[in-house]
């Protein structure tokens, strides 16, 4: 190996390390949860209790990919929850009443989030400016309502076998959700890390002036972070709805929590510019192995809620801790 | 970095120590039941203890979440009714939430990985954990349903245990019949229309009265809504000023009535009736604000999945009966001091 190649593939290797030295903590953390929990209970280390927690997580993991983009850029998305129990319901009630194909309906589901999120985004960066936490705790509302008044309150029932495939099927053995987890993780990584539109993410959220006056359009990279959280929490909607076969008006419930608590659980800064969506998941999968550890160690819900808490504060305190 | 690595430390002390702490705290029952089943096994080696551990028959327990007083109960209830079995333990484990319907479905999962011996939960959407009651079919886990007698579920439910709703419409039905000496007008606060419980509680009462010259001249839902009811009560008080008597097909709407009402001045023309038998309907009872409530029993559900339980743990799972209706009982001001504790 020449000089000249280990010079960049030494740069490679250690901004890389820089941008993913934000897991350290939660993967620490994923790694003693596990040691503890095999040792506490006999049903954790199993490989049906893995497949187990890797389906639990697999939903509200998707719904945290879009949430990274909003944070990345230095906003946030409190619609998600909302947008999950909207495309659910869309696509049921195309399924159900109106009989549609079954791809159709799943289009149509994708297409109403990646619109509600265009929603956000325009708000967000249109004259006005309205500031990211009101702008969607606004739409939170609105998408909630509209999937309310949708259905009159009431859960879709009664759909086609066909469509539990999304939610229940398996290609051999691994759960289908799962697969669909690692194939959004791959693409969000590949496009975080190896292409330019992916990069100015990390750009404007670093710094939005420097961005701007190197050329970046800061509308568009913003108005793109909320489509893709729309698109990402949709498709965990269509998810949710296959794997328990109804759509579900009150579906989602505490997402918007549940997905930046894994995100910043994962290293990436509220303040925008830093994170990693590897982090992201790890967050994900240090809060759904949790859960899952404490509901098999008969821990109260009560218990299960401050554990939770204590380990955000922890995690996040070291990422900060990290940073000074 | 030597004062992150500090930190670092500290927190997965801190995450360990919390897990085993709570740990310890939340298996005390089960240890001490244990520790006395040891000791009967006193001298006997470790091996033998494991072996009986093994054979421990586990009831799942989970209520729609801990945030009403009558799933507490049931859940002390539980408790305290497989206590006294000997090789039973029971799993209580609950979502935060009603509206957490993925959060219950996901402790099902879980219960389901630990391979219990029989189920017994209240479950806030059957249509959505039918998936998951399917794959307990699956496995051979018996799932008793609590708080229903219908089946809503895709899935073959071994037991339904639930208070005899149609009962309770009756027993008002009665009560109103003995009140107003079979004569009188009355206006009905209506859960959601459609309902099972609605439906069950409203068919009780008006198979009761019927044939007397009781009238309903006013049945409005009011969605178990408590805010809702005082509005509708004001309505209906407008367009029949000359009511009697207000059913509450739940005791919030009932209470939510009860404040148009005195809001009204008319706390001395009309009576009101509840359901449920919530504390605070039990203490309007006896301050004389409510003439009456239907106590549905929380307890009764949990002494119905018990004995299931123990059924199936003696392998008698044939004789676990299809349904369990749990009859309701009615407090007035004579008999409260009874249900208030």
């Amino acid at each position: 190996m020449n000089n000249y190649m280990r010079k960049i593939f030494n740069s490679v290797i250690s901004k890389y390390f820089k941008r993913e030295s934000v897991i350290t903590a939660p993967i620490i953390g994923i790694v003693a949860l596990v040691i503890i929990l095999s040792f506490l209970s006999p049903y954790f280390f199993t490989i049906s209790n893995i497949i187990n927690i890797l389906r639990q997580v697999s939903i509200i993991s998707i719904v945290a990919v879009g949430m990274t983009y909003a944070i990345l850029t230095g906003g946030i998305d409190l619609s998600v929850g909302s947008i999950v129990a909207l495309s659910g319901v869309v696509t049921t009630v195309l399924l159900k009443n109106f009989g549609l194909n079954l791809g159709l309906c799943i289009l149509t589901g994708l297409f109403v989030g990646a619109l509600v999120g265009a929603g956000n985004g325009i708000m967000i960066v249109s004259k006005i400016k309205m500031p990211p936490f009101i702008a969607t705790l606004a739409m939170m509302g609105i998408v909630r309502g509209i999937a309310l008044v949708i259905t009159s309150g009431r859960p879709i029932f009664q759909l086609p076998d066909q469509f539990s495939f999304i939610g229940s099927g398996f290609l051999s053995r691994i759960p289908f959700p799962v697969i669909l987890m690692f194939v959004v993780y791959t693409i969000a990584y590949i496009n975080l890390n190896y292409t330019r539109s992916g990069i100015h993410f990390y750009s404007v959220g670093g710094n939005e002036e420097a961005s701007r006056l190197s050329g970046i359009k800061i509308s568009t990279v913003k108005f793109r972070a909320y489509v893709i959280s729309g698109l990402t929490a949709s498709l965990a909607g269509i998810i949710l709805a296959s794997r328990v076969m109804v759509g579900e008006p009150i579906a989602g419930y505490m997402y918007e929590l549940d997905s930046i608590a894994a995100v910043v659980i994962g290293g990436t800064s509220m303040f925008g510019g830093e994170g990693s969506i590897i982090g992201t998941l790890i967050g994900a999968l240090l809060m759904g192995i949790l859960r899952n550890g404490l509901n098999l160690l008969n821990v109260s819900s009560y218990w299960q809620q401050i554990v939770l808490g204590l380990v955000i504060a922890l995690t996040v305190s070291f990422n900060i801790l990290r940073r000074k | 970095m030597n004062k992150s690595l500090k930190w670092l430390l500290l927190l997965t002390l801190i995450v360990s120590i919390v897990t085993v702490f709570m740990l310890s705290g939340c298996k005390e029952e089960a240890a001490t039941e244990e520790a006395e089943t040891e000791e009967t096994a006193s001298t006997e080696d470790e091996e033998e203890v494991v072996v009986e551990e093994v054979e421990e028959f586990v009831l799942g327990y989970v209520p729609k979440a801990f945030i009403s007083v009558y799933y507490i109960n049931q859940g002390d209830a539980v408790v305290a009714e497989v206590e006294k079995i000997e090789n039973m333990r029971v799993e209580v484990l609950s979502p935060v939430d009603q509206k957490d319907i993925e959060g219950q479905i996901k402790i099902y999962e879980d219960l389901l990985q630990k391979k219990i011996d029989a189920l017994a939960t209240s479950v806030s959407d059957p249509a959505a954990a039918s998936p998951v009651f399917l794959e307990y079919n699956k496995a051979g886990i018996p799932i008793m349903l609590m708080d229903i007698l219908i089946n809503q579920t895709e899935a073959e439910i071994l037991s339904l245990i639930g208070a005899d709703e149609y009962t309770s419409g009756k027993l008002v039905g009665e009560y109103v019949l003995e009140l107003l000496e079979g004569k009188g007008k009355v206006a009905i606060l209506a859960g959601i229309p459609g309902q099972w419980i609605a439906e069950e509680r409203l068919s009780g009462f008006m198979d009761t009265i019927a044939g007397s010259e009781i009238e309903v001249v006013a049945n409005q839902p009011a969605n178990w809504d408590r805010a809702l009811a005082t509005d509708t009560m004001e309505n209906i008080i407008q367009a029949n000023p000359d009511i009697d008597l207000v059913w509450g097909m739940n005791d919030g709407m009932a209470l939510g009535g009860l404040k148009a009402i005195e809001d009204m001045g008319l706390m001395d023309d009309i009576i009101v009736v509840g359901t449920n038998g919530d504390p605070e309907a039990l203490q309007a009872v006896k301050d004389g604000k409510l003439a009456a409530t239907i106590v549905l029993s929380s307890s009764g559900t949990a002494k119905a999945a018990v004995d299931n339980a123990k059924l199936i743990m003696d392998g008698k799972i044939n004789e676990v009966p299809e349904t369990v209706p749990v009859i309701p009982a009615r407090a007035t001001l004579e008999n409260i001091n009874q249900f208030l504790e």
